[in-house]
């Protein structure tokens, strides 16, 4: 049983990237080193203390051989399950973090546009608002502001900008973390987090750098596929729009508005009644635009970065702790 | 390549200093606490006091533990001195850096910090030039009386002062707050990679100066051994794991592109960082009888007219700069303060750094 058990362990070895691979492994043989000159020196010195320290560092050193092998072979299986969640999402990222990486990029950037188009409204609205007339003959004179109704609209359009602000700072933010994930968590993390749990004095920071690693390079990016896939489905779901319409895909773009040209010289109705009509499509384009900012902004962020907490505190607590070999052993 | 100052470890200024005042100060404090002790012991044997010759025995011994971890630091230092950014790039398989490889390990923190800084102030430049043109935007009025206003009659201009006013960049205001907070943000990431750089340069010359010494004398004085291997700790930490964890964090972001103003495949606001501030009083009157009043001035604010579209741009390299410049030095600051209680249980004792973590 344990033949078999270090011969699947080794299968999944052989399928990993070499790019840490081969830093891990360097790691477990630095601490099998290590361990074989703790044993030596107990035996030279006659010290049980140290010889059975070695041993049961051996013992966790086993342990953190499984840990690589587990991870090893979990990568593969999450970039299969990543691409089956993904697969109507349109993304032609072939990794789970390349697709992750889409999947943000995709939302920073309808983010963005909604900004640029909120921006154009305001400017189109700040210029047809700003307009006032005046009347002069040989020193006597009236002034007309005939365009303050599209004033009035400037308000929504403020908190909408602030709150999009907020929103691509946070896209940035999970941006960044992926692109770490992607680079660091391989190279840096998992490496140095197998080596420091290697050894009983630092098992707790390595267990917390395995945690991050794992974390950064698999939970996140899956995470983050999975809200992107939920959103989209929700999107295309028709039973799920609250006014009994056909489908809400409608939200997933927010458009741009067109502002009529207002002149200040006319005094009736006829401006105020352009304004209406330009709150009328701020109206009806609410939604796409709160959709798209806190939908796939905000929530979407939050969300990622809970999963991610989450997950970092769950496995450090696993990998970073004294893993009781005797207590799998009686499963085994 | 920023080269790390001449009083600072791997440079000659600092060998000068520690030869001519560390190592007569280390020799002295050390000989000094031997006699103390030999003092002690001599004193417990001829009196017949066993307490006096145990503590005797036992710090002798701490004694020997605070010297040899001195030295091993120390000649630590020359193996770091030779170890070469090139040397960490080639065991994390990090080879997309664009970073000097020939740079040793300090060195490598401080252009870190230095580069971070450098960074949060060109985007504070670049959301100043923004802040900047969108408040000039939204003052600027314009008066005309001409048929190229909508709605007026070329006849209003034939009565003085008759016209339409227009303010056709107000609506530029939407941007103030987010600009604004970005322009925030890049200080506090400028002023808080300085701050680091500062506690940096402090760590790698001045403060293990004063703290090795005074580290292996108080720790052989009874009662004080948890400040003397405090003290310990702290050099040898701030020493190796704080530039060991700047160095990491430096590749992390050197390959995640964080140093560049590219945002989405695209460079649209790096021309900021020393672009004009826009026309002189010459150049706006020359714009002004070169265009009239028949041209909204839209080319003429900014170098490049349209910075206000890039507001997405900005935005997002004042978040790189917040990630650069105080969360990473952050992250290795506390990487380091936790290191130091590792370091400190080695060295014989519990040190309780709650209430250090709380002061960051």
């Amino acid at each position: 049983m344990k033949k078999l058990l270090i011969l699947l362990l080794f299968c999944s070895l052989a399928f990993a990237s070499s790019e840490w691979y081969s830093v891990s492994i360097l790691a477990i043989l630095t601490s099998i080193v290590i361990l074989i000159g703790i044993y030596v020196a107990g035996v030279a010195l006659d010290s049980n203390e140290m010889k059975f320290v070695s041993k049961e560092e051996f013992y966790q050193l086993l342990v953190t051989l499984v840990m690589v092998g587990t991870i090893a072979g979990s990568i593969a299986s999450f970039d299969n399950i990543s691409q089956s969640i993904a697969k109507d999402l349109g993304y032609s990222g072939k990794t789970t973090q390349a697709l992750a990486k889409e999947s943000v990029t995709n939302a920073f950037t309808n983010l963005a546009d909604t900004n640029e188009n909120l921006i154009e409204l305001s400017m189109d609205l700040g210029q047809e608002g700003s307009r006032s007339a005046f009347c002069s003959l040989q020193g006597v004179g009236f002034g007309l502001s005939g365009c303050g109704a599209f004033r009035a609209l400037n308000s929504p359009l403020f908190l909408g900008s602030n709150a999009i602000a907020i929103g691509l700072a946070e896209l940035e933010s999970l941006s960044i973390l992926v692109k770490i994930g992607a680079i660091s968590a391989t190279t840096i993390f998992l490496p140095a987090g197998i080596l420091l749990r290697l050894f009983k004095f630092t098992r707790a920071a390595g267990g917390f750098l395995i945690a991050l690693g794992i974390t950064l390079y698999l939970i996140l990016p899956l995470g983050i596929i999975f809200i992107d896939s939920t959103i989209t489905k929700f999107l295309k779901d028709p039973q799920t729009d609250p006014k009994g319409k056909t489908n809400l895909e409608k939200y997933g773009d927010a458009p741009g508005i067109s502002v009529s040209a207002c002149n200040p010289f006319w005094i009736d109705e006829t401006n105020l009644d352009k304004a209406e009509d330009i709150f009328d499509k701020m109206q009806q384009n609410i939604g796409a635009y709160v959709f798209s900012i806190l939908i796939r902004a905000t929530l979407f962020t939050v969300a990622s970065i809970l999963i991610m907490v989450m997950a970092i505190r769950y496995l450090s607590a696993l990998a970073g702790s004294e893993v009781d070999v005797t207590a799998i052993a009686k499963i085994a | 390549m920023v080269a790390t100052p001449a009083w600072s470890v791997c440079n000659a200024g600092f060998d000068l200093i520690m030869q001519s005042a560390v190592y007569p100060v280390l020799g002295i404090a050390s000989l000094l606490m031997g006699v103390i002790i030999a003092g002690v012991y001599m004193y417990g044997e001829a009196i017949h006091n066993p307490k006096a010759a145990v503590w005797a025995k036992t710090e002798i011994a701490q004694l020997f533990i605070s010297i040899v971890f001195t030295i091993l630091l120390i000649s630590f230092m020359g193996a770091l001195c030779s170890f070469k950014v090139a040397d960490v790039v080639s065991i994390t398989n990090l080879s997309s850096t664009n970073i000097d490889k020939n740079m040793n390990f300090f060195e490598g923190a401080h252009t870190y910090l230095y580069s971070a800084a450098n960074y949060s102030h060109n985007v504070l430049k670049i959301e100043r030039h923004i802040l900047g043109g969108v408040n000039m935007g939204e003052n600027r009025a314009r008066w005309c009386c001409g048929p190229d206003c909508s709605g007026a009659n070329e006849l209003w201009c034939l009565f003085g002062s008759s016209g339409m006013s227009v303010s056709a960049y107000s609506g530029a205001s939407i941007m103030n707050a987010a600009i604004g907070a970005a322009f925030n943000s890049a200080l506090i990431s400028y002023m808080s990679a300085m701050n680091f750089l500062f506690i940096f340069l402090y760590g790698i010359s001045g403060m293990m100066l004063f703290l090795f010494p005074m580290g292996v004398v108080v720790r052989s004085i009874p009662f004080m051994r948890g400040l003397g291997s405090l003290m310990l700790a702290v050099g040898a930490c701030f020493f190796i794991v704080y530039p060991l964890l700047l160095n990491v964090l430096f590749l992390i972001s050197d390959s995640t592109d964080m140093f560049t103003y590219t945002v989405n495949g695209k460079n649209r606001i790096e021309g900021y960082i020393d672009a004009d501030d826009g026309l002189s009083s010459w150049e706006f009157f020359q714009a002004m009888w070169a265009y009239g009043s028949y041209d909204q001035f839209e080319d003429l604010i900014f170098d490049d007219p349209s910075g206000y579209k890039f507001v997405n741009d900005a935005l997002a390299v004042a978040g790189r700069a917040f990630v650069i410049g105080v969360f990473f030095p952050t992250i290795a600051l506390l990487g380091t303060i936790a290191s130091i209680k590792y370091v400190g249980r080695l060295l014989g004792e519990e040190i309780d750094l709650s209430r250090v973590v709380q002061l960051i």
